[in-house]
């Protein structure tokens, strides 16, 4: 569903952001309502798309997990993209509205690095000054995101307030919006924020389930009983569900993380701990104290370690429309090992929590599923962190 | 009466301009806070926002953010703030206090019971940094009913017709913002300023006070040339922050006010 005129599904969304932001969020909003109606604009954005960022990605079935498991699994291969996640799908769209605006410069804020790499790679593109929020931690546990941001002209800022993860680096991405909002835009990365962010991001990633759905049709001659996808702010998810979510039948499941386990409190399962609340311009489930304090959150995984998510997923949560379950920490590094070497392909500790979930409950899931996974990024950048998890 | 509201006609009989000081709540501690406030009373401060922490305080530059994190260190609540007030009242302080925070600590504490216990306490108004008139409906129906008055920001980025909104929604005072950016002192005063300040003149009897990046005496002087108030915060802030273990940290807020006071026009 499209938001109501303040931005809201049902009684999600908004736009809680100081006045500053308001004028440009609407000017924003028109500019895309006027582009995305443009045939000159869609057919350029296709163009990157396919020439630039390599759609359409395989729909690629995984034999040798698909036998351990008992289901038929399918990987939408969004690893593949240029930059290696999903996240290019967006920052081309929302590129192509700043220059449309005539902004003289971009900022992102970044937590895995994935939506910094991407931002900084269509900067470089088109020859726009671009400037990433990056938390001390994420710099940290994500160097190589650094170094590649680096590479392609972007500024990396490093964020040293709050927790230093993902929450910090928007809040500070935010505070420079507010201050160059005339001549800056803002690459919000993920289907959160203020409207029309979750609108316009869900609208540049749902090519992934468009792609998907025709890519069944023809491998199948039908419809996937299951849609599996990891859930940080939630816009690889939305971007795999929203062509699926009015055939009713394919039951979707977005995975969140774990952490330490939800018990600990050292986790980012919003739909298991969180409440409704406003972080970053927008009404959705919070992880949050009893003060309506934000939370600080814990995941191996920095794509998902975050407090909030986007509105339109506590819609479809609470509509009963996608299931949210979470998995830790450790069953996610135990999927990455595990899909590294029954298919040979590296995924993003992000996706891999998608794909843990699959393995955990391939009983519970009933028996020869067709099942499709989003594996939304490579895990290049994770090589890392899981070695020394696992030592 | 309102305090704001007397507070204002009391102002224009004088031909006197306002001085609104910002502080945290509980920064470094609530009995700071409390000797804090007594001695800018004291010092002429004619209204006092009075900041409720949030740990992403996203429209606020480091000394506030600062300032926020002293204070959840000892984990300040909206009800120990309300507290606060409530003893700044009992003790005999009448400087009309306005709750600054952002939206979802009231939103956990509950938007209504919020309003009551402002009204209860002795709360004279409210300002929600991140709810935009566009999102207050509910907010301002509340608050009005209780007499708290709704405070809301006007921009150099606010179009006309937004102002037009904007004024409609507030009351006891507007508070224009001087420049776009986060909270913080600047060398430099904007000088948009003037230009917003006379368009919001335009469309409200309102009076209007001016804010965001004011430090010294002189600006005062030069700011409160042009609006009825003048705010000023993290500076303020920055000297608690100096003052932090002095036993006579009100004291010495309270002298860094009273100079300020003197640039009023």
């Amino acid at each position: 569903m499209n938001p109501d005129k303040r931005g809201m599904f049902g009684k999600f969304g908004g736009k809680f952001v100081p006045e500053t932001l308001m004028n440009a969020l609407a000017e924003l909003e028109n500019c895309y309502r006027k582009c995305i109606k443009e045939k000159s604009f869609r057919d350029e954005l296709n163009y990157y798309l396919h020439e630039y960022a390599g759609r359409p990605t395989p729909l690629y079935y995984a034999e040798r997990l698909s036998h351990k498991l008992g289901h038929k699994i399918y990987l939408k291969r969004e690893d593949l993209l240029h930059t290696g996640a999903h996240k290019i799908n967006n920052t081309i769209g929302q590129i192509l509205l700043a220059r449309r605006m005539g902004k003289k410069r971009i900022i992102a804020e970044t937590g895995a690095g994935q939506h910094g790499v991407a931002t900084a790679t269509v900067s470089a593109m088109f020859g726009i000054k671009c400037e990433v929020y990056m938390g001390e931690e994420d710099i940290h546990r994500q160097n190589l995101n650094v170094f590649r941001m680096n590479l392609l002209g972007a500024n990396v800022i490093n964020v040293k307030s709050g927790s230093r993860t993902l929450k910090d680096a928007m809040n500070e991405a935010i505070r420079d919006w507010v201050t160059n909002v005339r001549h800056t835009h803002y690459i919000l990365g993920s289907v959160g924020g203020p409207h029309p962010y979750p609108m316009i991001v869900r609208d540049f990633q749902k090519i992934i389930g468009q792609e998907a759905k025709k890519q069944i049709l023809k491998k199948e001659g039908k419809l996937p009983d299951y849609l599996v996808a990891c859930v940080g702010g939630g816009s690889n998810s939305i971007g795999l569900f929203y062509n699926f979510l009015k055939d009713r039948k394919v039951k979707l499941i977005g995975v969140e993380a774990g952490g330490l386990g939800i018990r600990t409190g050292k986790h980012a399962a919003r739909f298991k701990g969180g409440q409704v609340g406003v972080l970053h311009g927008s009404k959705s489930y919070v992880l949050q104290d009893e003060n309506g304090q934000i939370s600080t959150t814990h995941s191996v995984s920095a794509g998902l370690d975050y407090a909030g998510v986007g509105p339109e997923h506590s819609y479809l949560f609470e509509k009963g429309r996608i299931q949210y379950d979470a998995v830790s920490d450790k069953e996610a590094v135990e999927a990455f090992t595990f899909l590294c070497r029954s298919e040979g392909i590296i995924p993003a500790l992000e996706s891999a929590h998608a794909v843990a979930y699959v393995i955990k409950n391939h009983k519970k899931l009933g028996r020869n599923k067709l099942i499709i996974i989003n594996l939304s990024g490579r895990g290049d950048k994770d090589v890392q962190v899981v070695g020394d998890y696992i030592s | 009466m309102n305090r704001i509201d007397r507070k204002f006609a009391e102002l224009r009989k004088a031909s006197r301009k306002g001085f609104v000081l910002y502080l945290t709540a509980g920064d470094p501690t609530m009995s700071d806070s409390f000797k804090i406030i007594s001695q800018v009373e004291k010092a002429g401060v004619d209204i006092l926002e009075l900041g409720v922490p949030f740990s992403d305080p996203l429209a606020d530059g480091p000394t506030i953010q600062r300032a926020s994190s002293r204070s959840l260190k000892h984990r300040t609540s909206m009800k120990d703030v309300l507290n606060l007030v409530k003893r700044l009242r009992k003790g005999g302080i009448e400087v009309p206090l306005v709750i600054f925070t952002y939206y979802n600590p009231v939103l956990k504490y509950g938007l209504k019971r919020f309003i009551s216990d402002c009204s209860d306490n002795g709360v004279d108004g409210a300002l929600i940094l991140d709810l935009p008139h566009d999102e207050a409906g509910e907010y301002v129906l509340s608050a009005s009913e209780k007499d708290i008055k709704t405070i809301f920001l006007i921009t150099p980025t606010t179009p006309e017709r937004r102002i037009r909104d904007i004024v409609k929604v507030s009351s006891g005072f507007i508070y224009c913002v001087s420049r776009t950016g986060v909270t913080g002192a600047r060398k430099d005063l904007s000088g948009e300023a003037p230009s917003i300040v006379k368009k919001i003149k335009r469309h409200t009897k309102l009076p209007v006070a001016v804010g965001f990046g004011i430090s010294t005496a002189k600006q005062v002087k030069k700011v409160s040339g042009y609006c009825d108030a003048v705010v000023v915060g993290s500076a303020a802030v920055k000297k608690i922050e100096e003052n932090i273990n002095s036993k006579d940290i009100g004291k010495s807020v309270g002298r860094y006010v009273a100079a300020l006071t003197k640039g009023l026009t």
